[in-house]
């Protein structure tokens, strides 16, 4: 979907490839609202200058997708002339971390293992030491981490223990 | 140095009621204390905020902007800005604009496009199209009468002629 920018830049080139095609409607007997280009250009006027003056105006968005109905076939050709329009792939805004490989010398105690990154997180943990996924009863999720519930575990004692921490949803 | 007098006037998009005289004068003058807003309107009436018993608008010189509550429809008018050092004298400074506030007009029409996204049947009927270009027209009229005629008669009746149509909208659209 055109941003709001998008279907304003385009709206007067729209208006003008109505008005032709209009015209050669006319020749060829095609059905074409042959008021088209007065609907586009003044609700175009109307929009225009509301967003020149606050684009967040309320309904702006609405509106513009109105005037996008409008212009229609004429909206996607106006692109070809203005070069604007374009869909950009949605870019993450930072990179995710789904993979936390730590061992037991990163416990700040024998089982709580802290890390904002995993807060509130869909967690997979596996314990490299017993080769297995550990299950959701054996540890429990804090407010700044994890404790491991499972009986004897002691980090402190094992710095060499070795965890992956899987983020399902990082 | 003297001062080169300069002011802008921007009617507000959520409060048409309200407008902001911005001073933009440059250079500097010690004398003035105090400016006077004149609005001349097209019926030959002056435009004051309500409670101004004097045809002017008083506007301390320390304040480089003044928010009046001044209009209740899309309004012309010839505007005078005075800049005095004692105003029981005559300006040392005046300068003239002709100015328009039409955004009643604007957000009247966009009202109505709001209507069409939500609700079409309401307002989808045969005079919906025909009357928002006359709109449109007026206010292209009144913008190019301002701009480019410095005429505010035909502005403001053109201005009028949307009015009508607001009042009665229930009639147009």
């Amino acid at each position: 979907m055109p941003t709001n920018a998008d279907i304003l830049n385009n709206a007067p080139i729209a208006c003008v490839l109505a008005g032709n095609d209009i015209e050669n409607g006319d020749l060829f007997g095609q059905r074409i609202d042959p008021l088209l280009a007065q609907k586009i250009y003044s609700t175009y006027f109307v929009i225009n200058k509301i967003y020149t003056l606050d684009p967040n105006y309320s309904g702006m968005n609405a509106a513009c997708l109105y005037l996008w109905e409008l212009m229609n076939k004429y909206g996607i050709r106006a692109m070809g002339y203005s070069g604007s329009g374009s869909v950009a792939p949605p870019t993450p805004s930072g990179s995710f971390t789904y993979l936390i490989p730590i061992t037991g010398a990163d416990f700040t105690d024998a089982t709580n293992y802290d890390n904002p990154k995993i807060v509130g997180k869909i967690l997979q943990i596996f314990w490299n030491d017993i080769n297995r996924y550990i299950l959701s009863s054996e540890y429990a999720q804090t407010s700044t981490g994890i404790n491991i519930l499972i009986p004897g575990f002691d980090a402190t004692a094992n710095p060499t223990y070795e965890l992956l921490i899987y983020i399902v949803n990082p | 140095m003297a001062l080169n007098p300069n002011f802008t006037s921007t009617e507000d998009l959520y409060s048409n009621n309200l407008v902001t005289f911005n001073d933009t004068s440059t250079g500097t003058d010690g004398t003035i204390t105090v400016r006077h807003i004149s609005i001349l309107l097209a019926d030959g009436t002056y435009l004051v905020p309500t409670g101004t018993s004097t045809t002017y608008i008083v506007w301390d010189y320390a304040n480089s902007s003044i928010l009046l509550d001044l209009i209740t429809k899309s309004t012309a008018g010839t505007v005078t800005v005075e800049w005095f050092a004692d105003p029981s004298q005559a300006a040392i400074y005046t300068l003239t604009k002709y100015e328009e506030w039409n955004l009643y007009d604007y957000v009247f029409l966009f009202g109505l496009l709001g209507n069409q996204t939500s609700k079409p049947i309401v307002v989808d009927d045969i005079g919906y199209w025909p009357n928002s270009w006359y709109m449109c027209t007026n206010i292209f009229q009144a913008e190019n009468a301002i701009t480019k005629m410095n005429d505010t008669y035909s502005a403001q009746a053109a201005l009028d002629r949307n009015q009508e149509l607001i009042d009665n909208q229930s009639k147009f659209f």
